[in-house]
């Protein structure tokens, strides 16, 4: 029997599943990483607090333990993570953040706390809650992912010099699986096309334009999706 | 150059890190501002959705194609073979996603331990 949990507690339990383990064994990597490059175990977890992106912690910890300018350390963070700002204009918009009545504090803490795993969970939970019980479930997601992923992140960083970096890549394996089935769960057509081109586009164009990949993928595969989806709309009703 | 000489040697880490989530957080001030312009059902909304799905695919995969960390110490096709193993494990049985994922993390798994000890 299927037990109604309430959004917050649902939330709570999504974290600790599946999602929060996926997540967790990258940050675990990223603790075993972070302790490969010489950070200490607070700059470590303040890095997975303060950033709660991994591609932008990665980037820290590389360019910071090699001495690099502030200047270009800002710069190469701010282009490699502008599909933040999509993950966040499409996160609040699916909450309806603005219908609430909480400071625009709040409002930047929730979006700060969103990341591909949390974005994907509330796409996957939309239709089990009603729209304004989405922000009860993704306070109860962040809970559970902020805790879990920091114990990971300081057991990866504990453990970094005594697991061989074969068996840590097992768990990082979870995530990219996890999220690309999550996205291929799409019902509506214009998210498929966009999942499938966003998936072949961005990997293509990587060794040409780095990470601006993923956002010229992102766009056109998102666009892409639109379009055949109207085309395909247009021919049925001209038939 | 900018001269940082004022920030005691034991704080500079952490200012270092100040000024990378500042470049993350200027995408999600951005974010917060902009969505409350936005109606949640008409077309740009749904394109804006398209988008972060496909970027978020685009991200996951190129993490199997190009990854960093401990993952980049394995093969391509120690990567690619389960991936896509879990993925049409996925497609073909969509009402038990579990499957697909256990299906893949299980052909990963088994590929490194066999290399690992054998």
């Amino acid at each position: 029997m299927k037990k109604n949990y309430s959004p917050f507690k649902k939330g709570i339990l999504t974290g600790f599943g599946f999602p929060g383990i996926g997540m967790s064994a990258a940050m675990f990597g990223f603790g075993v990483f972070a302790g490969e490059a010489g950070l200490d175990l607070y700059l470590t977890v303040g890095s997975l607090i303060v950033l709660w992106s991994m591609p932008g912690m990665v980037i820290f910890v590389s360019l910071y333990t090699v001495g690099t300018p502030i200047f270009l350390l800002f710069t190469t963070v701010l282009l490699a993570n502008m599909r933040q700002f999509f993950l966040v204009l499409s996160g609040m918009t699916l909450m309806n953040i603005h219908s609430h009545k909480i400071p625009f504090i709040s409002k930047l803490l929730w979006a700060h706390l969103i990341s591909p795993t949390g974005w994907a969970e509330l796409i996957k939970i939309k239709n089990e809650f009603q729209e304004k019980e989405l922000l009860s479930f993704f306070r109860g997601l962040s809970l559970a992912l902020i805790t879990i992923n920091t114990f990971t992140t300081i057991i990866g960083f504990k453990l970094y010099d005594i697991l061989p970096t074969d068996i840590v890549s097992i768990p990082v394996f979870i995530m990219p699986l996890y999220i690309t089935i999550l996205m291929l769960r799409a019902v509506e057509l214009y998210y498929r096309v966009a999942v499938v081109s966003g998936g072949i586009i961005g990997p293509i164009l990587y060794p040409y334009i780095g990470d601006w990949s993923i956002i010229i993928g992102g766009l056109v595969g998102g666009t892409l999706g639109l379009l055949i989806n109207y085309l395909l709309k247009k021919g049925k009703s001209n038939a | 150059m900018h001269d940082l000489s004022f920030i005691s040697p034991e704080l500079m880490p952490w200012f270092m890190l100040l000024v990378a989530g500042l470049g993350i957080f200027i995408w999600r001030i951005l974010g917060v501002t902009l969505s409350s312009k936005i109606d949640k059902d008409g077309l740009f909304a749904k394109w804006i959705n398209a988008v972060a799905f496909a970027m978020t695919t685009g991200l996951m995969v190129r993490i199997i194609f190009f990854p960093t960390g401990a993952l980049a110490q394995t093969n391509m096709l120690e990567r690619l073979i389960p991936f896509v193993i879990g993925v049409i494990v996925f497609l073909c049985l969509p009402k038990k996603p579990i499957m697909g994922l256990l299906v893949g993390v299980s052909a990963f798994s088994t590929t490194i331990f066999y290399n690992q000890y054998f």
